[in-house]
């Protein structure tokens, strides 16, 4: 769950609900806040004090702080939670807030979950083991985050409707309707987003094997990754996706990609331990949401910085 | 509309294989019968095996309401005192005086006789061989009574209703339901597991991605309430987003079938296989074979001739333009922006070949019918009365409810983003393609390869996850009269990459499948 930085509310918004919704996914990006699905075939709201809303419920412009976009799947599972509810008395962990500069939830892949769909007399119908890019909250937060991103976990249920709660022992328990019918597509669609991550990071170890012939191309295809991480969503996954594969290939090769987007020489920088993976990927984030050309109009200070790199990495 | 290949399925019958009839593998319906020949069916019996239709709280149209409650089947088992005794004699088809879904001979009704032993008396147990097609039309028949003045012969009504009434019997009672056997499926739901891997999970109308889970269908291309026949048929089944299904439903309807019927030439009262037919002939489906009469070896489908895609200017009034120029629509300078505030159009930046320059404006893209083309002019304007008709259908150029209905605009953002996504590329390869010039290091060609390889693996893979597949190749297409120039058919590779993705990964739903067509989809690629 990424941070998400909302203005004012925009002046000329009609306070409908999908006035709002439009103007919150011009403002924001229009992904889940919970789940980061991109929102591709409908703009649902969710709000902060009300919980989950009706189609085209009313609306105030009072309400635009406590709006965040939301998923279908997400809107299902917290409509559907009859374990822990909504609850506005609740403290929840809202990505829209101040206590979203920590960053709450790790997302990693794992390669031991069993899936398992029942019949309806209880007897197995399949069963399979595979894996899933599971949703866990980080341990270095302050404890007043963590209990509020137990609470937002547990109402959105971010591993999915199916999923057992068990870390240890994960396990996806389908009903035979759900094995049939696919109705929570968000582990899937987690699982895809991680393996196109790796695709992207092998993609981009490739094209740093060019540096040395020019940095354009390796530029130019950096952006076509960010168009890439546009387009799937899911943007923490994707991350710990791309992270996990560069460092797998070179631990150099990460920083030195965010030099490069961050147009400063190859300085020293953490090394790749959880925290210092988190702050990386918040500036390659950044890094790579700037515009293709924007880059291009510093070529010149850029080409400087890190030709002197190349030489001293050489 | 993207071209899907359903590929012939070999549907799975009401019973399990051990219910084939053993000499010409047609499932069987066990009917107990003495006095058959007046048709006073009695009962009918069945082993106890797996019911595979009608399992999900399907109600038929007309049917008796289920209160909710979870439908599945009850098996009949033949008691353990009912031994089958003789071997099975073959016995007179008798013929159903009606027309089937497509044909108007009469439904051939094949049956042999058994003899089985019963509580330690003889009897007799006609088996009655059906196929899927045969059941759902004698169910229709049943459930219409007489059709459109033929009236059922007794037998066939009556050997009708007693499969119809079996049907919904089997739907009330808790069953002992034996294992779900992979590669098949069960209600028309269940086509669910079989249908994304076949075409993926993309809108078969829209072509957006199936992202949320709880908006994305089974779609029956003829209405299952009004064409019942067609209610199981692997050919009717496609994939739709919630705002198609719900823009289409229930058309194309039993009236509007009839109408082009005899618009076509039918006589009335028409028979329900030519009212079927016309519905079926008279909208354009992305799984159609078009190719005409007689199948190919190769199936042709003209889905991208027949709507072609095109990027409409609209003013801030919300009042049409006009279409933008090809040229200008695809420029390398356009860029896409936010959604305008109203939901229903895009903010982009847009070329203006007049005064070369670009310009800020209100776009979407939106479909229009076109003549495919074939050197086949009867052909061709039907194809363009069809196309239309499914455009207007579906709803495909509105926007069911501003803000929340995102077809139209996410399909105009595929088009810009495929634009950036193709301008990325095109340096990229002009890049990799100086350094082989130059011989530049670390090598010449083989490792440039993967470079490109990658380049293109990443671009099919951004197509996959923004849909909307024919804006993707509408666009690239524009470019590759000028990219073949240079060696490269920016289109495509793009399909072939796409092919590549699709085949190469199983499991994975957001991949393009349904390419058996490929070979004819790259001779119909638009260009805008």
């Amino acid at each position: 769950m990424q941070a998400i930085k909302k203005p004012q509310f925009p002046a000329q918004t009609a306070p409908t609900y999908p006035a709002m919704a439009v103007a919150l996914g011009n403002a924001v990006g229009r992904y889940c806040s919970f789940c980061e699905k991109p929102l591709t075939y409908r703009l649902r709201l969710f709000h902060k004090q009300r919980g989950v809303l009706a189609d085209n419920a009313p609306m105030t412009a009072q309400d635009w702080p406590s709006l965040l976009l939301i998923c279908g799947d997400c809107n299902t599972a917290a409509s559907t939670n009859s374990t822990t509810p909504f609850n506005p008395n609740l403290a929840y962990y809202w990505p829209d807030t101040d206590a979203a500069n920590q960053v709450a939830f790790l997302y990693n892949l794992v390669s031991n979950v069993t899936f398992i769909a029942h019949k309806p007399d209880g007897s197995v119908l399949e069963q399979t083991t595979g894996s899933a890019v599971l949703v866990t909250r980080a341990t270095d937060i302050d404890p007043q985050t963590a209990a509020a991103a137990l609470n937002t976990g547990s109402l959105f249920q971010l591993n999915g409707r199916f999923f057992n709660g068990n870390l240890s022992q994960p396990a996806y328990i389908l009903t035979e309707d759900e094995y049939m019918v696919a109705t929570d597509l968000r582990p899937m669609a987690r699982l895809d987003a991680y393996e196109r991550g790796v695709e992207a990071g092998t993609a981009a170890a490739q094209a740093m094997t060019r540096l040395p012939l020019g940095q354009k191309y390796v530029r130019n295809v950096l952006a076509m990754l960010d168009i890439s991480l546009k387009l799937i969503g899911f943007h923490s996954t994707w991350r710990s996706a791309v992270f996990a594969t560069l460092n797998g290939i070179d631990q150099q090769l990460v920083p030195r990609i965010v030099a490069l987007l961050n147009q400063t020489p190859d300085a020293p920088i953490d090394p790749p331990v959880e925290r210092g993976r988190k702050r990386l990927a918040r500036d390659f984030d950044t890094g790579m949401g700037d515009a293709d050309l924007k880059r291009r109009d510093k070529k010149a200070r850029v080409d400087q910085t890190l030709s002197q790199a190349i030489k001293t990495k050489s | 509309m993207r071209p899907v290949d359903m590929q012939p399925r070999t549907l799975h019958p009401h019973y399990d294989g051990s219910l084939f009839d053993n000499i010409t593998g047609a499932p069987l319906w066990l009917i107990s019968d003495t006095t058959w020949t007046n048709a006073k069916i009695q009962k009918i019996k069945e082993n106890n095996r797996l019911y595979h239709y009608f399992r999900h709280n399907y109600a038929w149209p007309g049917g008796p309401a289920k209160g909710g409650v979870p439908v599945k089947p009850a098996p009949l088992p033949l008691q353990p005192a009912d031994q089958i005794i003789g071997a099975a004699v073959a016995v007179p088809a008798w013929q159903v005086a009606t027309d089937t879904y497509d044909t108007a001979n009469p439904l051939n009704v094949n049956a042999r006789l058994v003899q089985v032993q019963k509580g330690g008396s003889t009897d007799y147990v006609l088996r009655v061989l059906l196929s899927l097609d045969q059941a759902l039309d004698l169910w229709r028949v049943w459930k219409e009574g007489v059709w459109n003045g033929v009236t059922p012969t007794t037998i066939s009504k009556a050997v009708a209703r007693e499969i119809a009434k079996r049907i919904e019997a089997k739907k009330k009672t808790a069953p002992n339901i034996p294992a779900w056997q992979p590669g098949t499926f069960y209600g028309y739901r269940g086509a669910m597991r079989e249908l994304v891997p076949a075409i993926g999970r993309y809108c078969s109308y829209c072509e957006c991605r199936g992202i949320d889970g709880d908006t994305f269908e089974i779609e029956h291309r003829l209405a299952k309430s009004a064409y019942p026949s067609d209610y199981l048929r692997w050919e009717n089944f496609l994939l739709a987003c919630g705002y198609c299904n719900q823009a289409k439903n229930p058309q194309p309807d039993r009236a509007s079938g009839t109408q082009l019927a005899i618009a076509g030439g039918a006589v009335a009262p028409v028979p329900y296989h030519q009212i079927r037919q016309a519905a079926d002939k008279n909208y354009h489906w992305p799984s159609s074979n078009d190719s005409g009469v007689a199948p190919p070896a190769q199936p042709t489908n003209y889905s991208l001739r027949c709507v072609k895609y095109r990027l409409i200017e609209y003013n801030a009034a919300g009042a049409q333009v006009g279409q933008i120029n090809a040229q200008d629509a695809v420029h390398f300078q356009n860029q896409g922006g936010d959604d305008d505030a109203t939901g229903r159009f895009v903010n982009a930046t847009v070329w203006n070949s007049v005064n070369g320059a670009t310009r800020q404006a209100l776009v979407r893209v939106e479909l229009a019918a076109t003549n495919p083309g074939t050197g086949a002019p009867a052909l061709d304007a039907q194809k363009l009365a069809s196309a239309t008709r499914t455009i207007t259908m579906c709803n495909l150029n509105g926007i069911a409810n501003a803000g929340q209905d995102r077809r139209a605009i996410e399909r105009t953002h595929a088009w810009f983003k495929a634009i950036e996504k193709l301008r990325g590329l095109r340096d990229a390869l002009t890049a990799i393609a100086s350094w082989e010039l130059a011989g530049a290091p670390p090598g010449p060609t083989a490792p440039l390869v993967t470079d490109r390889n990658q380049l293109w693996n990443n671009v099919a893979g951004d197509a996959e996850l923004s849909g909307y597949f024919s804006v993707w190749l509408t666009v690239f297409r524009r470019f590759s009269a000028t990219g073949a120039a240079n060696g490269i058919d920016y289109a495509t590779r793009l399909v072939n990459a796409l092919n590549q993705r699709g085949t190469a990964v199983s499991n994975n739903p957001y991949r393009y499948r349904g390419w058996s067509l490929q070979n004819s989809v790259l001779s119909q690629i638009p260009n805008i």
